[in-house]
């Protein structure tokens, strides 16, 4: 359990810096003219995809919460990691389409970092779902130990 | 249980990548190290011949740091094999889901605190960044707690399972 509350407190501080990032972002944004008019058509996007991140952070928090209170196998945790197997998913894909949809420019030594960190996000993503699913079968076996006398 | 095909491809493609990657670092920090003047390119705008003892140091903990992660990496592999064998609360899952959190943590550290030290004491920057490098850490240690505590599930699932298992 220690662990888990550890990784909890951790996903907390997570959540508050990407909150505190979107909210810089937006203020730098709002007050800066030279801002405004170097990032006037990509800010939205920025800010959709920050938004989709803390919501991928927020699911795995609260799957992690569930854990903790239910004694780890229960439905809703496994709801709450899906849903944040897929927000991450939607943020893997998303950004570097983003990207290049803004046609922010690649430097050639970046493309084997920015490959590498593709495949590592998309690995997570899909990992968090693969482990939804082995949750959702610990769920069943606990249900059935459960009805058990 | 359908998403594991794809999950072990792209974890094939990350280990592979990786240990192309790290094929290549070993030879190079040995180059940097006993053969400065044959390195053709600069490494962060200084060149290789130029290189502190320090600073290959902090190259050589980073390709170790990096070690462990493509280690974590091969047992990551090694557990969705397990999972494809239908081994899915057996042993070699929980120790190696334990052994993965460690690795990363641990090869977080030996990256990190050299490079820290460096930068404290060569460079005599003590500034604490809050930007990405500070995201980083939490990301990284999140990922190594969040498999340790998978460990710490599966062994409640297996001893779930085999009390099913036994009940009649």
């Amino acid at each position: 359990m220690t662990k888990i509350k550890l990784l909890n407190a951790l996903l907390i501080v997570l959540i508050a810096i990407t909150l505190l990032f979107t909210l810089t972002m937006v203020v730098l944004y709002i007050s800066s003219p030279t801002l405004r008019a170097a990032f006037s058509n990509s800010i939205y996007a920025h800010i959709a995809l920050c938004i989709i991140f803390f919501y991928a952070q927020l699911f795995v928090k609260q799957s992690l919460t569930y854990f903790i209170r239910h004694n780890y196998f229960n439905d809703k945790s496994t709801l709450y990691l899906q849903w944040g197997g897929y927000a991450l998913l939607i943020f893997t894909v998303l950004a570097p389409v983003n990207g290049v949809i803004n046609g922010d420019p690649i430097e050639i030594e970046d493309i084997f970092i920015n490959i590498l960190l593709l495949v590592t996000f998309l690995t997570i993503s899909i990992g968090i779902l693969a482990v939804a699913d082995i949750v959702k079968n610990g769920t069943q076996i606990k249900q059935e130990n459960d009805l058990t006398i | 249980m359908k998403r594991l095909g794809l999950l072990k491809t792209l974890t094939t493609i990350l280990l592979v990548i990786s240990g192309i990657a790290m094929f290549f670092a070993v030879p190079f920090v040995l180059v940097v190290a006993f053969l400065p003047g044959s390195v053709p390119f600069d490494i962060n705008g200084t060149k290789a011949a130029d290189a502190s003892v320090e600073s290959i140091l902090v190259l050589a903990f980073t390709v170790i740091g990096y070690a462990f992660d493509v280690y974590a990496l091969y047992l990551f592999k090694k557990v969705l094999e397990l999972f494809e064998k239908k081994k899915i609360f057996h042993d070699d899952v929980i120790k190696h889901f334990d052994q993965i959190g460690k690795a990363i943590i641990i090869g977080y550290v030996v990256m990190a605190v050299p490079a820290v030290l460096y930068k404290m004491l060569v460079e005599g920057s003590v500034a604490l960044s809050v930007d990405f490098d500070f995201d980083e850490t939490l990301l990284t240690l999140g990922l190594g707690l969040f498999f340790m505590v998978l460990s710490e599930v599966f062994l409640i699932a297996k001893g779930l399972k085999e009390e099913n298992d036994l009940t009649v």
